[in-house]
């Protein structure tokens, strides 16, 4: 079995005390940053990239997965605890999680999130580790217009998971687009849109804009809410799910494992569909679908499972083909080459230990989520209660001087101020960001690869017609879109987003 | 027929797709385009600039044609403090130091919450935080972020 051979080795590269150690602290600041109100994933990931930077790299992306993991279960705490996601994949948490947690059920509802993202977690790291050499052996057949057409599906993804106009999510991707070309083009070697600034020459940094939109902005976002949040407290004790709650939850979380598991490899956000089709999928399901909404077990159970397979999926097109399916791989891809690792097929056979110590330490992270979280949710608890007004200017003063330390440089303290205005304003106007910041990291690579595609094919644009693999991605693409035109499936996808 | 605004929302988006599309045209304008065969490095800015154009033209008829929300009060304070703040951090660090950018950083952001008092609590807090910044970024992690910055020699 070439598989637990495979495992094996990365276990032994995961289970040195080193690994296990930093795995750890980074499962613990990631779930502890994650937990404060309007931090999501990305945000958290990247205020914690920093401290990754002087680890050899093995260890500094075990760190990273810990981070990650965490920062997943903190983001959901938030959203069952006072009813704020992080980010759009727990914002189906929040329906029946805050329900419960105001029926005196928080840490029955902390415990379910944690028991299911383990769950999860251990099934997907499964499959990835059964899939993922066949993958790289497909990923070693893609040419360059088959690259071009898997991120074109990404944006199309990433549209049709945008919360409100469809219009104004293509047009954010246009602006991402163009914001991406921002810097020393890669064939001319011309510099572009660099108004002759050194720190543009290699492009906008990622982080900056990240860290802008989603932690500046939400922060000003929060401060113009007059209206205090409440935070359920009223009992966090009877934290484990009792027998009946098992029987309930049982089947829920692996249906939800499943599907975030397929959806997960879509470029483009296929974690948060997953979460989102696991919920409507349990409530057709169930016996008692009046409940849910009210705090049905199932309806944190199922989403968080779904969610925390998708995000483990997702690391598949990003090992694989070195493309980055959210803004969280980009982040992971961003610090796997301050790393000297190129992502793409030829990590898993030229760095073995790497690859498969990467993919232990999944497993790893998320069993630390549930031993670090089933005793610490009272703790947790606390945290989040913290009033805002003490809280934000502290994250504040984390975003500052973690978004300098990236590359030591006050430009992008000031970028990362600019974008957070432009983060808050988008979201006045009824804009989201989210694609923007996908189109913005994809941006430089779709030219760099139509380009190839388009000079092998001396011009000929139906090459991503006649390239097998390109033309199966462009068929989904407009299924895709297809789907999301017609009346029918148009008011279904309003009637999910109103539920929110 | 009366012509009247129906979505601000849509018109400041078209706003912004035309000053976007604008600026990619007028700064990408020496960018050379070429063919699709041989693309240049004007190619893609050139023709997204052009589709941004068209977007915001969309946008503005569809703000005087289709209905929609006011935009809302904007938090111009918080803006102001928050983004302020941020950029006089970056200017002020490596010149005056994290002892002095950090707790201006703090005291300034705190101010846009009216819940905000200075007290002897807030003060312990601020340099308990900085403290913890320059324990953990400078001697921690040895990152070139100085205490006292190059205005203190």
């Amino acid at each position: 079995m070439d598989m637990l051979v495979n495992l094996g080795l990365g276990f032994a590269t995961a289970l040195t005390p080193m690994n296990l150690l930093y795995c750890f602290v980074g499962v613990f600041l990631g779930t502890a940053i994650g937990v404060l109100p309007g931090l999501g994933p990305v945000a958290t990931i990247a205020m914690l990239l920093p401290l990754t930077f002087g680890l050899p790299p093995e260890t500094s992306l075990i760190m990273l997965a810990g981070i990650f993991y965490g920062a997943q279960y903190g983001g959901s705490t938030t959203a069952i605890l006072v009813n704020l996601p992080g980010e759009t994949s727990s914002v189906v948490t929040t329906l029946d999680g805050y329900q419960m947690a105001r029926k005196g059920q928080a840490g029955k509802a902390l415990a379910t999130a944690a028991i299911g993202s383990f769950i999860a977690g251990t099934i997907a790291t499964l499959v990835i580790a059964l899939f993922a050499p066949t993958l790289a052996g497909i990923a070693f057949q893609f040419r360059p217009p088959d690259f071009f057409s898997l991120m074109v599906l990404g944006l199309i993804a990433s549209v049709v998971l945008a919360n409100g106009s469809l219009f104004h999510a293509i047009g954010m991707i246009l602006i991402g687009l163009l914001l991406g070309f921002v810097g020393t083009d890669i064939n001319s070697g011309v510099p572009r849109f660099t108004f002759d600034i050194p720190e543009l020459y290699d492009g906008l940094e990622f982080v900056a804009i990240a860290m802008g939109l989603f932690g500046i902005g939400e922060i000003i976002a929060n401060l113009e809410q007059r209206a205090e949040r409440t935070v359920s407290l009223k009992s966090v004790s009877g934290t484990l799910p009792t027998r009946e709650d098992w029987k309930r939850i049982f089947w829920p979380i692996l249906r939800g494992t499943g599907l975030g598991s397929v959806l997960g490899v879509l470029p483009g956000g296929g974690a948060n569909l997953a979460s989102f089709a696991s919920y409507a999928m349990e409530k057709k399901l169930s016996r008692h679908p009046e409940e849910f909404g009210k705090g049905a077990i199932e309806g944190v159970a199922a989403p968080e499972s779904a969610n925390n397979a998708g995000a483990q999926s997702a690391f598949i097109p990003m090992l694989t083909l070195g493309i980055p399916s959210n803004p969280v791989m980009a982040l992971m891809i961003g610090a796997m080459l301050i790393q000297g690792i190129q992502p793409g097929p030829t990590v898993m056979t030229e760095q073995p230990a790497l690859f498969w110590g990467l993919i232990a330490s999944m497993w790893i992270g998320n069993l630390f989520l549930v031993i670090l979280n089933l005793p610490l949710i009272g703790f947790w608890v606390k945290l989040v209660s913290v009033p805002y007004h003490l809280l934000y200017p502290i994250i504040l003063g984390f975003c500052a001087i973690g978004v300098f330390s990236v590359s030591n440089s006050s430009f992008d303290v000031y970028l990362m101020a600019g974008f957070g205005i432009a983060g808050y304003l988008l979201r006045k106007v009824g804009a989201e960001p989210a694609p923007m910041m996908l189109a913005l990291i994809l941006g430089a690579m779709m030219e760099e690869y139509l380009r190839r595609a388009l000079l092998l094919s001396r011009g000929d644009g139906s090459v991503l017609l006649t390239s097998p693999i390109s033309a199966g991605i462009l068929i989904v693409c407009v299924l895709l879109v297809v789907t999301v035109v017609l009346p029918a499936v148009r008011k279904r996808r309003e009637e999910t987003f109103a539920e929110e | 027929m009366q012509i009247a605004i129906r979505n601000p929302k849509d018109l400041l988006m078209g706003l912004l797709y035309f000053l976007v599309g604008g600026a990619g045209l007028l700064f990408g304008r020496d960018y050379a385009i070429g063919t699709a065969a041989n693309m240049g490095p004007g190619f893609f800015p050139f023709y997204l600039s052009c589709l941004l154009l068209i977007f915001a033209v969309v946008s503005w008829a569809r703000g005087f044609l289709l209905a929609g929300e006011p935009v809302g009060p904007i938090a111009w304070k918080a803006i102001a403090l928050i983004a302020g703040t941020v950029i006089a951090f970056g200017f002020l660090l490596e010149r005056a130091g994290l002892a002095i950018a950090m707790p201006l950083l703090l005291v300034t952001a705190a101010m846009a919450s009216d819940r905000f008092r200075l007290d002897w609590r807030t003060g312990l807090g601020v340099v308990a935080f900085t403290a913890l910044c320059a324990a953990l970024f400078t001697y921690g992690l040895g990152l070139p972020i100085p205490v006292l910055g190059s205005w203190f020699g």
